[in-house]
């Protein structure tokens, strides 16, 4: 490239040495093997009961879980009159929508625009390849719990981390980068953008500076082909079933669970099983059938929060029987990726075995008028609670 | 020949196509309007059948919410305005709008020409904070063009910082009353009245008014926002099978009083 002036060159460049000419910086990364996860079995105690209702009200009340109200309504969310499924949802408009529905203003079509999002920071201080598959599975979980086709679905990124120049920082975040890459695939959601904040980091009561645990945010846009097919998660009516969808592998590593009682802190985070995709498949044409009532995922605190955020929303009950070979504590508190609890009338239970058609679908109990979540593991009563109890612990805390 | 709407855009307007869309369903022809197309006469207040203020953060609220339209609306069309509302007909300020109508002395009486009325107001919500959330509304005046007849509640989202009614000593408060100028209320989902109590009053409104009119009953200002629920995928709990109660016989009321002017 020559620049002149006055038939003077001003500027001589080669454009090889303009384009390609800046030199590649060689960084090097350490990839920490997760440890061996050490598995912890819950043996049924008399004591078991007390302890599990009294975790389910801190995880309830923790601030990652609880209640959002007081930030969400400081933010005007029904301007433009587009919100379809709003962020708090239910009989008395409290309850955690799992993702938003938008009717764009002035569109003519029924279409909608699904937005979701995916975090788990706990998940990253452990293995933030796993953090990655299963942040992006959550945002995609998320987008399909309210009726967004999972073949439709676009995601974008965002990485939150420390100095990439600690070698061991940076070999999180490549395995953090294999572990969008190979969820994209498997998801087949392609990333349409991103940004990153590098250089977290703080100087720890030790002196020494440390990275912000390893944090991938991932938000997700959906298409929805009719506004008024849209599903949310308050439970609707007493008598109609509650299945179980997805292959639930529940595990403790880098779970609240963990986290408010330091227990059970070696096991491993939760991987995505391959069958999840179809999973999602199958629950969408359950959702365009109507056949699904409410839908909502578990997440932070597993089972027994996903459950209990469902009676809050519908000021209903629901009493869980089931025969799973876990112990009590691990399917009331054990988290997994790929699951959702769904609501199902009765007549419909043919139709919905059929349409998962051998994929993990397990009726696990139903919805009742009482005002009550009960939980039976193999006949052993673990949990017996009032929604008011539910509901105070949730609203309290923000 | 649909009767032509004004709807007024400033600066920080935000719901102007939101309240477009609930008049074009009412049966209105509306059309947004620049602030400076009224300054420089290109269009002109008497042209249309029907002004709307819609809501919004017109000036960022500085020196309080609807403050600054306010002082516009006086210093460049107060004989236009005050022309249009002796006229009798229908004018609808919502949120920001109330809020501008209220600061220019509009609303409730206008008598004192550019002086927000003796000792009333809209000031900061109880809570201390902006708030969005679903209130029910109970249609009361039946002298207002806009609520009269009007026999179901309205559900509708609030979405303000500054949205509580007060008045002071010096304000006329029982002659208000008797000209029947509470256009609408705050009341509980089973329409009993809210009492004061929060969140079926969102913001601590004296007496729960969520709107007021004018003596003539032709300009209505109120806080929520109807034109918000209009459609049926909007009530926030469609899902559960509820709809109804949406804003649209508020807007019908307008459009169809026109024709009356």
């Amino acid at each position: 490239m020559v620049v002149k002036y006055n038939n003077k060159a001003g500027l001589d460049l080669s454009n090889e040495f303009l384009h390609e000419g800046i030199p590649q910086r060689q960084l090097k990364a350490i990839i920490e093997r997760p440890a061996k996860p050490a598995f912890i079995r819950f043996s049924v105690s008399p004591s078991a009961p007390e302890f599990a209702s009294q975790t389910l009200l801190k995880l309830l009340a923790h601030p990652n879980i609880a209640s959002k109200a007081a930030v969400i309504r400081i933010y005007d969310h029904e301007v433009q009159g587009g919100t379809v499924v709003k962020p708090l949802t239910g009989v008395e408009d409290d309850a955690p929508s799992d993702a938003t529905v938008l009717k764009p203003i002035r569109t003519k079509s029924a279409k909608g625009i699904v937005l979701s999002n995916g975090i788990n920071p706990e998940y990253g201080k452990q293995d933030a390849y796993r953090m990655a598959m299963a942040v992006i599975d959550e945002a995609v979980r998320n987008a399909v719990a309210v009726g967004a086709d999972p073949e439709r679905i676009a995601i974008l990124d965002n990485f939150c981390w420390g100095d990439p120049l600690r070698a061991e920082t940076l070999g999180s975040l490549t395995e953090a980068a294999r572990g969008c890459h190979e969820a994209a695939l498997l998801f087949r959601t392609p990333f349409i953008s991103g940004k990153d904040s590098l250089n977290n980091e703080y100087l720890g009561a030790d002196g020494q500076r440390h990275a912000i645990p390893p944090t991938l945010l991932i938000s997700a846009i959906g298409l929805i082909d009719d506004v008024h097919r849209a599903v949310t998660m308050d439970l609707k009516e007493a008598g109609n079933e509650v299945y179980l969808v997805g292959k639930f592998q529940p595990v403790f590593g880098g779970s609240h669970f963990s986290k408010i009682t330091s227990q059970a802190i070696n096991e491993s985070v939760p991987d995505v099983h391959e069958i999840t995709p179809k999973v999602y498949k199958a629950l969408h044409q359950a959702i365009l059938s109507n056949l699904i009532r409410s839908a909502h995922d578990l997440s932070e605190g597993g089972l027994a929060v996903a459950a209990a955020e469902m009676c809050i929303g519908g000021r209903l009950g629901m009493k869980i029987e089931s025969n799973m070979r876990d112990d009590a504590v691990r399917v009331l508190f054990g988290e997994s990726t790929g699951t959702l609890l769904v609501e199902v009338r009765k007549r419909d239970k043919e139709k919905i075995l059929s349409m998962f058609n051998g994929l993990p679908c397990e009726r696990i109990g139903i919805v009742v008028e009482n005002e009550n979540l009960s939980v039976s593991i193999h006949g052993f009563d673990i949990l017996n609670m009032s929604l008011s109890d539910l509901i105070t612990a949730w609203n309290t805390t923000l | 020949m649909k009767p032509k709407a004004l709807i007024l855009q400033a600066h920080g307007t935000n719901r102007d196509f939101d309240v477009m869309d609930a008049l074009t369903l009412a049966g209105a022809d509306p059309i947004g309007v620049p602030l400076n197309e009224l300054r420089n006469h290109k269009r002109l207040f008497r042209d249309f059948q029907l002004i709307v203020l819609p809501g919004g953060f017109s000036y960022a609220d500085a020196l309080g919410a609807g403050k600054l339209l306010a002082l516009d609306l006086i210093s460049y069309f107060a004989d236009e305005i005050f022309a249009f509302v002796e006229s009798g007909k229908p004018v609808i300020g919502i949120c920001n709008g109330f809020q501008a109508l209220v600061k220019s002395g509009i609303l409730p009486s206008p008598n004192e020409r550019g002086n927000e009325g003796e000792g009333v107001t809209l000031t900061f919500n109880t809570q201390g904070h902006f708030e969005c959330r679903w209130v029910m509304l109970k249609p009361v005046s039946q002298k207002c063009i806009w609520t009269k007849g009007l026999d179901e509640s309205i559900t509708c989202p609030i979405a303000h910082g500054e949205g509580n009614f007060q008045t002071s000593e010096a304000f006329p408060l029982s002659s208000f009353l008797e000209q029947d100028q509470i256009a609408l209320t705050y009341v509980r989902a089973d329409g009993s009245p809210a009492n004061g109590y929060y969140p079926a009053n969102p913001n601590g409104s004296l007496l729960d008014i969520a709107g007021v009119c004018n003596p003539q009953g032709n300009v209505l200002g109120l806080m929520p926002h109807p034109e918000n629920h209009i459609f049926d995928y909007q009530h926030p709990r469609h899902t559960r099978g509820e709809t109804g109660n949406s804003g649209l016989k508020l807007f019908e009321n307008g459009v169809k009083y026109t024709a009356q002017v």
